[in-house]
């Protein structure tokens, strides 16, 4: 985490009395000497002498905001003793010491605290004292107001002026344009003829033998060519300041060009040629990695009331990347715990595989459902669930379709499998295959058997419920995650008179195919079917571990709860996902 | 060997175990490299669907060309395909010939309107595929739900047993509470819905969850260390 640069202290308040007895309607605060500066509208004298002075905090920190990508820091003061809606505090950022400053968000005097900042701070949140903004300098300096901020009107005039006097010389007009090639390229990136036309003057400044002089008026019109484009980024440029950025954020972004002008440059460059605009995570960089400085305001706030106080510090800190987001270190720990459990009962497994392990019905009744299928000369249909391959449930899945696929094998019965998304087919067509041939039985899988049934949810309902009626299957396994579907396929398959197997971690479905199916694997024992059916120690293993973190989860739940009950809010704070 | 289980074992190691510390790490970096993995898997995504297209086709010609029963419906497929790609693709013509024709001003502004006005202006013929076919029948797939459900709670809820009754009685209660005449009845009805649904609900649906969570913890772990290789075919 960086810290942010802590600046002097403030002094005292007082002056703003003073300030408003001046006769010009507001005058302007002072910053010399470091003291808080106040200023006051032309209210009657005697009235803004009886006003006491604003009050300021005597400390201003930027420091980077923890947990995050580093795009953003926070603005840290104290509170102010007495502090009431009556004033608010307005956070102000800039690139320079000396602005352009903009006003990131305003707060009452007793709201803003710090300890407000859980979603950025988590846990350690309500050890804050004193107030904290989150401020990004890329609400105001988004990364392509640079590329747009590298060239103006005046360098358009000044390339137009300097391309005039190269006359017939190819390379002197190159050179014109040259300084600006970074406008340029922007520009070629968009605009096929103005690729053609730069191309075509480098060509003639190079002055290759292969290359065919220039005709009458070419460089005239390829000099109107990069003119007309750089004219269109400048068009640009004016247009976004107009709508959204205000030609103050403009400036500021200049300001922070020329100082690191070498470094953009060589950034732009590289950025230009890659084809690469706008938000790109390296320009946000060049707008991030340097100092940043903040200054606070206080304003009444009776509208009426014009009086406002600076306060004299002005702080300077930079936002930093993380590497580790501490408000997920509960998750960090419990997932190394339950890891390290499931490991360990893994490697017991290897040295001793007689492992107890409790019965799931469910998995039981597989070989019964596939033993009813051969006798009867009827398929077996496979259904998966919704999702896609990257979910854990699909992946779970398709471990079951592996297993039975090896069953089905070996029983010498047909299996029907039907998918829903591409990358599911390509996957269970292959597991399918595998299976198969770990059977001792490749001449028996057919391609044909593993089918795309639909890539849209009641399309794919309508085909497998017209398979279950055409083709009545024996039995029927729904494994995976499933919607407002399943009850349709199950109800479907139940007055088709099959067997019914499901394996599903979606609860809101888990009513309708207990009432539907024989036998439904119910939450975690979707993600256990592959090893039990298996057998084989080392998942088994597995699942053993896997068992013992429930029983270790809910020993922690019970008693975290209790503790909460009993007042202890630290408990419930242990286990608070941020 | 190698190509079928050493490298996939390895890319599922090593893309596994980086993805389980990208959660704790909110770096930029970090962030990129979830992106590119869910680019790669749009990328992927895109030429599977070629593959499930090829699935869909090969399947329903093997049927047409066997004449097994119902073989009919196949050649429906292929009807219903043709005509959804025909018309997708005069729409895409008609915009076409627009962008050929028109002045620049006007094709700017077709650029401009983009989306769901000039899909609308130019794809008419789609449109109506996806208004009038499509959504109808798939909104009659969805009816059937009702009927089903029904069918399901009528099997359910016959008190055969004290389970049978403990849920019918709740069920009534739970379903009967989501009416307003229950209020008018008695406050106790939708107060005693709310807490079956608050707390036993509440508790058993977060049980689940619970088990579900370790259950994709401990998948997840057989996968990243090569235990579990069911997704590659087995042993």
């Amino acid at each position: 985490m960086g810290m942010g640069h802590r600046g002097s202290l403030c002094l005292a308040v007082g002056l703003g009395v003073a300030f408003a007895l001046g006769a010009a309607p507001r005058a302007h605060g002072q910053e010399a000497g470091g003291a808080p500066t106040t200023t006051a509208a032309a209210a009657p004298s005697a009235a803004a002498a009886a006003l006491a002075p604003l009050p300021v905090p005597a400390t201003l920190t930027i420091e980077d905001a923890p947990n995050d990508d580093g795009k953003r820091f926070v603005v840290r003061w104290p509170s102010v003793e007495g502090a009431t809606n009556a004033f608010e505090y307005e956070v102000q950022i800039a690139p320079t010491k000396d602005g352009p400053w903009h006003p990131v968000k305003r707060v009452f005097a007793d709201t803003g605290l710090a300890r407000d900042l859980d979603i950025d701070y988590g846990r350690a949140a309500a050890s804050l004292e004193g107030h904290g903004v989150i401020a990004s300098p890329l609400a105001f300096y988004p990364s392509e107001l640079f590329l747009l901020a590298a060239v103006g009107p005046a360098d358009v005039a000044r390339a137009r002026e300097a391309s005039a006097e190269a006359g017939a010389s190819p390379k002197a007009l190159l050179a014109a344009f040259d300084a600006k090639s970074i406008v340029l390229a922007k520009a070629r990136a968009e605009s096929k003829p103005v690729e053609e036309a730069w191309a075509r003057l480098a060509a003639l400044a190079a002055a290759a033998d292969d290359t065919p002089p220039a005709a009458d008026g070419e460089l005239e019109q390829l000099r109107t060519t990069l003119l007309d484009a750089m004219d269109g980024v400048c068009s640009r440029r004016e247009g976004l300041i107009a709508r959204d950025l205000g030609a103050t954020a403009v400036e500021g972004a200049r300001k922070v060009f020329s100082a690191l002008e070498i470094k953009l440059t060589h950034e732009l460059e590289g950025h230009l040629r890659s084809g690469y605009f706008g938000s790109d995570e390296r320009l946000a960089r060049i707008v991030l990695d340097r100092a940043w400085f903040a200054r606070l305001r206080t304003h009444a706030t009776d509208p009426a009331d014009t009086r406002t106080a600076t306060c004299a510090v002005i702080a300077e800190g930079r936002a930093v990347e993380n590497w580790f987001d501490w408000r997920k270190d509960n998750n960090f720990v419990l997932m190394l715990v339950v890891g390290g459990l499931v490991l360990v009962f893994i490697a017991r497994a290897r040295k001793n595989p007689d492992m107890y392990l409790r019965r799931i019905g469910g998995l039981d009744a597989v070989d019964e459902a596939l033993g009813r299928a051969t006798e009867m000369g009827k398929p077996v249909l496979f259904v998966h669930g919704l999702r896609e391959m990257k979910d854990v449930s699909t992946i779970a899945a398709v471990n079951i379709l592996g297993e039975i696929s090896k069953h089905v094998a070996r029983f010498d019965s047909r299996l029907l499998c039907a998918t829903y998304d591409p990358i599911v087919l390509g996957v269970s067509q292959e597991t399918v295959r595998e299976g198969f041939t770990a059977a001792g039985r490749p001449d028996a899988y057919n391609e044909d058997d593993v089918f795309l049934a639909g890539a849209d949810q009641f399309s794919y309902v309508a085909a497998i419920d017209g398979i279950m009626m055409r083709q009545r299957p024996a039995a029927n396994f729904y494994c995976g995650y499933f919607y407002a579907e399943s009850l349709v396929l199950a109800e479907t398959g139940a007055m088709s008179g099959a067997i019914q197997i499901a394996a599903t971690d979606s609860f809101t479905q888990l009513p309708f195919f207990v009432t539907t199916c024989d036998y439904t694997l119910m939450g975690e024992e979707l993600y256990a079917a592959s090893a039990y059916l298996s057998r084989d120690p080392l998942l088994l293993g597995s699942l053993k571990g896997q068992d013992y973190a429930k029983a270790l989860m809910i020993v922690l739940l019970v008693g975290l709860t209790l503790l909460a009950t009993l007042g202890i809010e630290a408990a419930a704070e242990v286990v608070k996902v941020y | 060997m190698l190509l079928k289980r050493t490298i996939p074992v390895m890319i599922a190691f090593i893309t596994g175990a980086w993805f389980a510390i990208q959660f704790f790490v909110p770096s930029a970096m970090s962030a990129q490299t979830e992106r590119w993995a869910s680019n790669w898997y749009k990328i992927l995504a895109g030429f599977a669907a070629i593959l499930g297209l090829y699935s869909l086709c090969h399947l329903h010609w093997s049927r047409i060309r066997r004449r097994v029963p119902g073989w009919g419906y196949s050649v429906l497929v292929y009807f219903g395909l043709a005509l959804t790609v025909f018309m997708g693709l005069i729409g895409e013509v008609q915009k076409g010939a627009a962008l050929l024709t028109k002045q620049p001003d006007a094709l700017r502004k077709v650029a401009e309107i983009q989306s769901y006005e000039s899909t609308y202006l130019y794809s008419s013929g789609y449109n109506w595929v996806f208004d009038y076919i499509y959504t109808p029948s798939s909104a009659t797939m969805f009816s059937l739900l009702a009927f089903f459900i029904a069918s399901a709670a009528y099997r359910t809820f016959r008190a055969r047993s004290w389970q049978a009754a403990v849920l019918l009685i709740a069920a009534v209660i739970v379903m009967f509470g989501q009416v307003p005449i229950a209020a008018v009845i008695s406050q106790w009805i939708p107060d005693a819905a709310d807490w079956l649904m608050m707390y036993p609900n509440m508790a058993a649906k977060r049980g689940i969850m619970l088990g579900v969570s370790l259950g994709v913890v401990a998948t997840a772990l057989r996968i990243i260390f090569g235990i579990e290789r069911a997704y590659l075919g087995g042993d």
